[in-house]
């Protein structure tokens, strides 16, 4: 071998890279719990459509009550008794309404979305 | 002559009728959308809406019936049937399908484009016994207060016998305003103005032109939107105002549309 620390070098970093992509994954499907559920969701600009995005995201078990703030693009969630979330449920869900999600934020913490997953285009 | 032409030369407008009737039939609205136009509107993945319009072609009232789905949130297929109320038959079934390419989500507001593409099968009891085609492009913006809408297509009548009806072209802008921005759980007015463009080729029997059929007709229609949770009650009128018309045609009466959209299963 001609040049073992680069070797090596690329090694590691292919093996860095695929473990801050499983990572990422873990973290996108993890379940997430709390009081203050609060998403932040892009194009919703009329309640006849954001009526699809109530109907999707109320097909998750684990969501008891929406507050859906048109002019904020806001929707706070009240998760039912016990009951845990993910991003990657809510992610799913906004897409299939036909929005794209751009923050969650669950008791104070934000959690940035990854545009290109959250982004149905 | 044949009957299928002797029909179409004895209805009022010098053979545009039939143009028109498979027209205003097939530009059904969908949401907040034009009335009279196309507009990029999808509905979200596995949602349906049923929508029952009463509406009049050249004078005479039809009711439309058309249900969609949604294939995907980008991806949506209808299918339309229309009931001619005077003579108390059904018209042709369309089948038309949208697709949106484009989607740009803002902060309350979203800018779209979908391409459009239909067919127009053959009527039950022969009378246009052939299918016509059109596809089309559309693009919108919307927002919490202002709509803005432009929209084109092209129409392909095929020939019934000898005749050769025109194909069409049609444009539209449109533009909608929110006058109230009120919660979500609130009714929702948005007015809509429309300027909409027809320009149909003449029509030709056994290859000789039609000297008073085609060409333009420019309209301007109002409309209403007004929705709450998944209804929509929707009214318009679309009012000609340019005569470019070939020949001595006079203009086409003016179109009323007053309709209903219910989008399903609801929330329980």
């Amino acid at each position: 071998m001609k040049n073992p620390k680069l070797v090596l070098s690329l090694i590691f970093l292919t093996l860095t890279l695929f473990g801050a992509t499983l990572y990422a994954g873990d973290d996108d499907t993890k379940k997430l719990k709390g009081d203050n559920i609060q998403i932040e969701v892009d194009g919703i600009s009329c309640p006849f459509c954001a009526y699809g995005l109530e109907k999707k995201l109320k097909a998750l078990d684990s969501i008891d009550q929406l507050d859906i703030d048109l002019n904020e693009g806001l929707i706070k969630i009240t998760l039912k008794k016990g009951k845990e979330i993910s991003q990657k449920d809510v992610k799913e869900k906004v897409a299939e309404a036909g929005f794209t999600l751009r923050k969650l934020i669950v008791d104070g913490k934000e959690y940035e979305i990854n545009e290109q997953e959250s982004d149905s285009k | 002559m044949n009957k299928k032409i002797w029909a179409i030369k004895t209805t009022k407008g010098n053979y545009l009728y039939p143009v028109f009737l498979v027209l205003s039939l097939l530009l059904q609205t969908q949401a907040h959308e034009p009335l009279f136009g196309l507009g990029p509107h999808t509905i979200y993945e596995g949602g349906f809406a049923i929508e029952s319009e009463l509406e009049t072609s050249d004078g005479n009232p039809v009711n439309q019936l058309e249900l969609l789905y949604g294939i995907t949130p980008d991806w949506a297929i209808t299918l339309a049937q229309p009931y001619r109320i005077k003579a108390s038959d059904f018209g042709r079934i369309t089948l038309r399908t949208k697709y949106r390419f484009f989607r740009n989500d803002m902060k309350g507001a979203s800018q779209q484009a979908a391409f459009h593409a239909g067919v127009s099968f053959p009527e039950s009891d022969g009378l246009i016994d052939v299918a016509d085609y059109f596809g089309g492009l559309s693009f919108g913006y919307e927002s919490r207060r202002h709509y803005f809408f432009a929209s084109a297509l092209y129409r392909i009548n095929n020939s019934i016998g000898t005749l050769q009806r025109g194909n069409v072209i049609r444009y539209d802008i449109a533009y909608g305003i929110r006058p109230w921005l009120l919660e979500y759980l609130q009714p929702d007015p948005v007015f809509l103005i429309e300027l909409n463009g027809d320009t149909i080729a003449k029509n030709t029997i056994s290859n000789t032109d039609v000297s008073n059929s085609g060409g333009t007709i420019i309209s301007l229609s109002p409309g209403l939107l007004f929705s709450y949770r998944n209804i929509m009650l929707k009214a318009g009128v679309k009012i000609p105002i340019i005569n470019g018309l070939n020949g001595s045609q006079k203009l086409p009466a003016n179109e009323y549309v007053l309709g209903l959209e219910f989008h399903f299963p609801p929330i329980y």
